[in-house]
This record gives C-alpha cells, structure tokens and sequence, in this order.
C-alpha cells in the first residue's frame, strides 16, 4: 500500500510542472472532499446508513458563506463558526430522526430514504431561504463566487492554505480524539463492537451522536471553503454527493481515516486527472478538451465502481 | 388496515371536487393527472418490484426512466424523418423537423415509429438494468445502493453534454406522434390519457403476477437475505439482474410515455428528485411490496403535486417563495412522517407465511 502512496506523490510533482494551477485547484477540492468524506465515512460507520442528507451540511456552510460575505463584506472564512453550529444543529436533528429507525432494525434501504427525504426537505428551505435573502438583501445566491471576498496570501489566493490547513487541522483533531480522549475511545469502542461497549457502561447513543456532531460541524466548514472554489448553489452539496462517497469508498468506507486518503487522491483524479486524459485524448484525436472534462461528474461513479470490483474494502490505507 | 385501501381514490377525488369549486378546468385537470399517475404508477411498479419485494435499493430509478425517455426524444425523431422520408437533422434542425413531421408523417408511420419506440426502450431498459445489477455480484445493500444511485446521474450528465443525443441543455421536441395519431387539442390529451393507462394497466397485471409467482416468493427470499436465494439453489445475483431488467424495461417505456405526452425531452428534468425520490416516496406512502399500495401512493402523491402546480400563484403569494420549494419541503416532510408513523405504508403488504403455523406450538429453541 506504501508503493500507491509512493506513486501518487510522484505524479503530484510530475502534474505541477505542467499544470501548476490545477495541481493548486485540486489541492482545495481535495480538502474539500476530505473534510465532506471524513464525516461521511464517521456517521456510515455509527449508524451504519450511508447517509444521502450529507450534502445538506454542505449546503448549510455554503448559505452561510454567501450570506456572511456579501451582507457583511468580510472575508468568507468569518462565516465559519456560524456554519459550523448550524449544520451540526441539522446533523443532531438528523441523527435523533434516524435513532429510533436504527433502534428497531429499520431496513438499510427505508434508512436511506429517510437520509434522501432529509435531503429533499432541506433543499427545499436552503433554495426558499436564497430566494428570501436574495430578494430582501439583494445579493446573488446562485451561480456566483465568492473569490473577490477571499484574502491574497504569498500572491495567491488565501483559500488555496485555509482550506489544506483546515483539512489536516480537521484530520489531526480527530486522531488526537479517537486516540487520546475517553469519549474518542468509547466512540471506536461502539463502532468496534455496539453489544460490547454497551456492557462496558459506555453510552453508545452518546457516543454515536458525537460522532454526528462532528460530522456535521466538519462538512459544514467544507461548505463554507466551496464558494471559494466554485460556483456553489444551495443545492452543491446534493450535486457532489457522489464524489463524496466516491471518496469514501476509495479509502474505504470501514477506515475511519480511509476518507483522508480517499479525499485526497479522488480530488486529484477528478480535477488533474481528467484534465490530463482530455489532453491525452486532444493530443491523440484531436477531441477539444472540454468535450471530456465534461463528463467530470461520472469521474466518481468509475471510481466507486473501480474500487467495489478491485477491492471492496477500499483501495487506500489499512 | 383495508381500511385505507381506497384512500387514493378518495383524496384524488377530494381534489376534483377542489379544482371543480374553484373554477379551475375540471376536464383538463382529470386528464392530466391520470395520465401523469399512470406513468408514475409504471415507474413505481417497477421500483416496487425491485426495492420493495425484491430488496434491491435502487436508487438510481432515473437512469432507465431517461433511457425511455431519450429514445422517444433522439431516436424516435430520427426513425419518424427515415420512415417518412425526410431530409433533416432531428436535433440540430428539432424544430423544422418536427414541423416537417407534423405536416407529412402518415397516421401509420406514426403508430410503427410509437410501437417500435416502446419496444426498444424495453428491450434496451432491460439490457440496462440487467448491466447495472452486475457491480451488485456480491455487495451489501448499502454499497449497491450508493453505487446505484451514482450510475442514476449517467443519463442526466451524458444527456446534457453529448449534443446529438437530445440536444444537450437546449433539449429537443419529441417527434409529434400523439399529434398524428389523435390530433391536437382534446384528441390528443384523451389519447395521450388512453395509451399511458393501457400500458400502466399491463404493466400492473404483469408485475402483480409476477410477485405471486415462483420468482416472486424468490424475490421475497431476497429481500429477507440474499445468502437464504443460494441455498434454495439459485443464483443470487441472477435473480437480481432478472428483478433489474424487468424493472429496467417497465421504467423504460414509461420514460418514452412520458417523453411523447409531455412532447419534449430535457436532460435537466431527469435530475434525482423527480424520478427516483418521487417514485421512492410513492412506494414507502403505499407501502414496500405492496402493489395496491403503490396505486393509491401514485393518486395521493400525483394529487399534492398537481393542487401544488394549480394553485401555484395563490401558495406563492401566501408563503412568499416559489412553491417548488415548498414542494421539496412537503414531500420531504411527508416522507419522513411516513417512515416513522406508518413504516408498512398505507396498504401493507400482504405476508402469509410459507409453512404451515402448527409447528409453532414447539418453541423454536
């Protein structure tokens, strides 16, 4: 597993010789994915429902951000306690709404679709909240971003360090918990073994609901970095739902870090990745880049596809 | 529970009576709605078949459902303009074409070019679906149902941007076969109305005998867990892709239903909501398995959504946002309320058990 690792670093250096600003641009996407796919991968593990609502944090921060930045002018990243309670309010709602389905042993599919209708419900607030501000405050909710609010660090865009510091900020908080904390323990305790940990004293629904807080908390930090990047709609996060279980999947969906690499590798094959093999194609028959960079969106369904026939269990890590 | 067992009808009627009080065009209004419940009543047959007796979570529903519908829309157009004789591009040059057809297509043609839409949107629904149950050899329900729901945006982001298929974001006009068949106006929407209803009736009686068959009783087996199919010596993943192209094909020709009634085909119209949430909702409002559920989930979820379109500019000045979203919020809710209040639907699935109960004296230990 070493050698991937190896050979990812390797065509990382190679790609930013050539295409220095997308290598740039997947590096944020890439944190993006991490931050969105590490609390995806948390809460599958806890509930064992993989979560269709999780775009909804997403789309909590990016409102937020929207909202923060144009009304106040200040730089987006201030938006970002605020997002980071309401989306863990939505995630604690979430969460207390799928207890007494996983309680009595719902059916994974009736758990699912009451992810999805979550979702659905959400959508319809967030897009009727963008009418209402945008209407009343007059500022853009869709189709814009928010770079002219982003701060200019080393001459380039501050997004491009807060969003990778923010990932591995994210990513080393949460080892330092699962390791170094008792509720972190008792969380890989219940995951490990729910009868077990029970019997320990240890109070799995507690636990279980730390783990959607933070869910919650992390995507909805994830959401707030998307405007920056994108033209983020209230509704991106549904849009990306596939590359955040693509990211998932990669690194394994049993890996509580396995979203780390998963984030990591899925935001370069998407973003560099698809770049390099529409040159390729451009170069050998001539078709115009964009006729293949438009198909971005199916890079994760090959890449979960990819990942189930190789190796279920993820590609990365372990 | 039979008690519910006609609450569609009832509400469905309830709204007539509405629109009726309200001076709304009652006639239009009964058109429409069956012809909208009777496609979405396909659509959920064949989800119903799948996720609700089989235990296939597909939540990529859509996927054949715009496979229909892009037949009727790029494949159908061009097979009209080669059997009349026509000189265009469907797509390109939609509107001339369409004109053209209009004007010179024979009645005939145009019931071949129908029949041999349906046809092929069956048989290529079927390859479909049965290709989409492959990744599914050997997951648990929640990866194939992730997977599933990742190969559902296929058609939307192929249709979007492959061009010649159906005219990417612009769309194109469906090939105006109802028109030749039935004329405008009234014709048509009472044809329309005729033909969707013949199909939804066939595909009713069909699935209904399907799920009391052999492979039914299979099916249920399925859904308990996949492993108890293999001891019964049959091939698990073979009863998916079976479950997956009957499923595949049903969807697919309501998809071409849905193309040639609404008579054009937007790639953007087959995002996950309209064809995969709705159809899930329908399910789980009339109850996972439970076929006539699923006739009175269509009527109740075709009535809100229509009463939603009808009153559209009256809900919007009340609650001061576009009322699509106060539909998503509805829906949503109302999904959520289900699940957890009525788990087994309005019309629960019939369960009788396969052995005899008079062991059931002995404790099983």
């Amino acid at each position: 597993m070493k050698k991937i690792w190896l050979i990812l670093l390797v065509w990382i250096a190679l790609s930013y010789i050539f295409w220095p600003r997308e290598v740039l641009d997947a590096l944020v996407y890439s944190s993006v994915l991490i931050l969105a796919s590490t609390g995806l991968t948390l809460t599958y593990q806890t509930t064992k429902v993989p979560n269709f609502a999780h775009g909804v944090f997403i789309n909590i921060g990016v409102v937020t951000a929207l909202t923060a930045a144009q009304i106040y002018g200040v730089m987006p990243y201030a938006a970002l306690p605020l997002a980071a309670a309401l989306s863990t309010l939505a995630a604690m709602a979430l969460y207390l709404f799928l207890l007494p389905l996983y309680k009595r042993q719902a059916y994974p599919d009736v758990m699912m679709m009451a992810t999805m209708a979550y979702n659905i419900v959400f959508i319809g607030v967030l897009n009727a909240y963008a009418d209402w501000i945008g209407r009343s405050a007059g500022i853009f909710t869709r189709g814009i971003t928010l770079r002219p609010y982003d701060g200019v660090v080393l001459g380039v865009p501050a997004v491009y360090f807060a969003a990778p510091l923010a990932a591995v900020a994210v990513s080393a908080s949460l080892y330092l918990f699962l390791n170094k904390t008792k509720l972190g323990t008792a969380l890989r305790a219940s995951v490990e073994n729910e009868e077990l940990a029970r019997t320990l004293g240890i109070n799995v629904e507690r636990a279980y609901a730390v783990a959607w807080a933070i869910s919650g908390a992390v995507a909805g930090a994830a959401g707030v970095f998307l405007p920056l990047y994108i033209e983020a709609t209230p509704d991106v996060g549904w849009l990306l739902l596939a590359s955040f279980f693509a990211a998932s999947i990669v690194g394994g969906l049993n890996n509580i870090y396995g979203a780390l690499a998963g984030g990591l590798l899925m935001g370069f094959v998407e973003v560099v990745g698809t770049l390099q093999f529409a040159d390729l194609l451009n170069v050998a028959f001539g078709i115009p880049q964009y006729a293949v960079t438009a198909y971005r969106p199916l890079v994760p369904l090959l890449a979960i596809a990819t990942t189930l026939l190789i190796s279920p269990r993820g590609l990365l890590g372990r | 529970m039979k008690a519910l067992a006609a609450s569609g009808a009832l509400i469905y009627a309830a709204s007539i009576a509405l629109v009726a009080f309200t001076g709304k065009n009652v006639g239009n209004y009964i058109l429409t709605t069956v012809t909208d419940a009777a496609i979405f009543l396909i659509i959920t047959l064949s989800l119903n078949l799948e996720a609700g007796v089989g235990g296939i979570p597909n939540f990529g529903r859509v996927l054949t459902v715009a496979l229909g519908a892009y037949l009727a829309g790029g494949v159908a157009g061009r097979l009209a303009l080669l059997i009349t004789g026509l000189n265009f591009d469907f797509v390109a040059d939609n509107p001339a074409a369409v004109t053209a057809l209009l004007k010179y297509m024979s009645q005939w043609d145009a019931a071949l070019v129908f029949i041999i839409t349906l046809a092929l949107a069956a048989v290529v629904g079927a390859a479909i679906g049965a290709a989409t149950s492959l990744p599914a050899r050997r997951l648990s329900a929640d990866y194939l149902a992730i997977t599933l729901l990742a190969l559902g945006d296929v058609a939307y982001y192929v249709g979007l941007n492959y061009t010649p298929l159906v005219g990417g974001t612009l769309g194109v006009a469906a090939p105006p076969i109802y028109e030749r068949l039935f004329g405008g106006g009234l014709g048509r929407a009472v044809g329309a109305l005729a033909l969707s209803l013949i199909f939804a009736a066939l595909v009713y009686l069909t699935i209904s005998r399907i799920v009391n068959s052999p492979f039914g009783r299979v099916l249920k087996i399925h859904r308990e867990d996949p492993e108890l199919v293999s001891v019964l010596g049959r091939d698990p993943a073979a009863v998916r892709a079976w479950a997956m192209a009957i499923g595949g094909a049903a969807s697919a020709v309501a998809g071409a239903l849905w193309a040639f009634y609404v008579g054009s085909v937007h790639p953007r119209g087959f995002e996950r909501i309209t064809f995969t949430f709705y159809p899930w909702l329908i399910m789980v409002m009339g109850g996972m398995g439970s076929n006539v559920g699923v006739l009175n989930g269509v009527f109740i979820f075709i009535t809100i959504y229509r009463l939603l379109d009808i009153y559209k500019y009256e809900v919007g000045s009340v609650v001061g946002f576009d009322p699509v979203w106060l539909g998503y919020i509805l829906f949503g809710l109302l999904a959520m309320a289900l699940i957890v209040l009525l788990p087994r639907g309005i019309v629960p699935e019939e369960t009788r058990p396969y052995a005899a109960p008079s062991e059931s004296k002995s404790k099983p230990s």
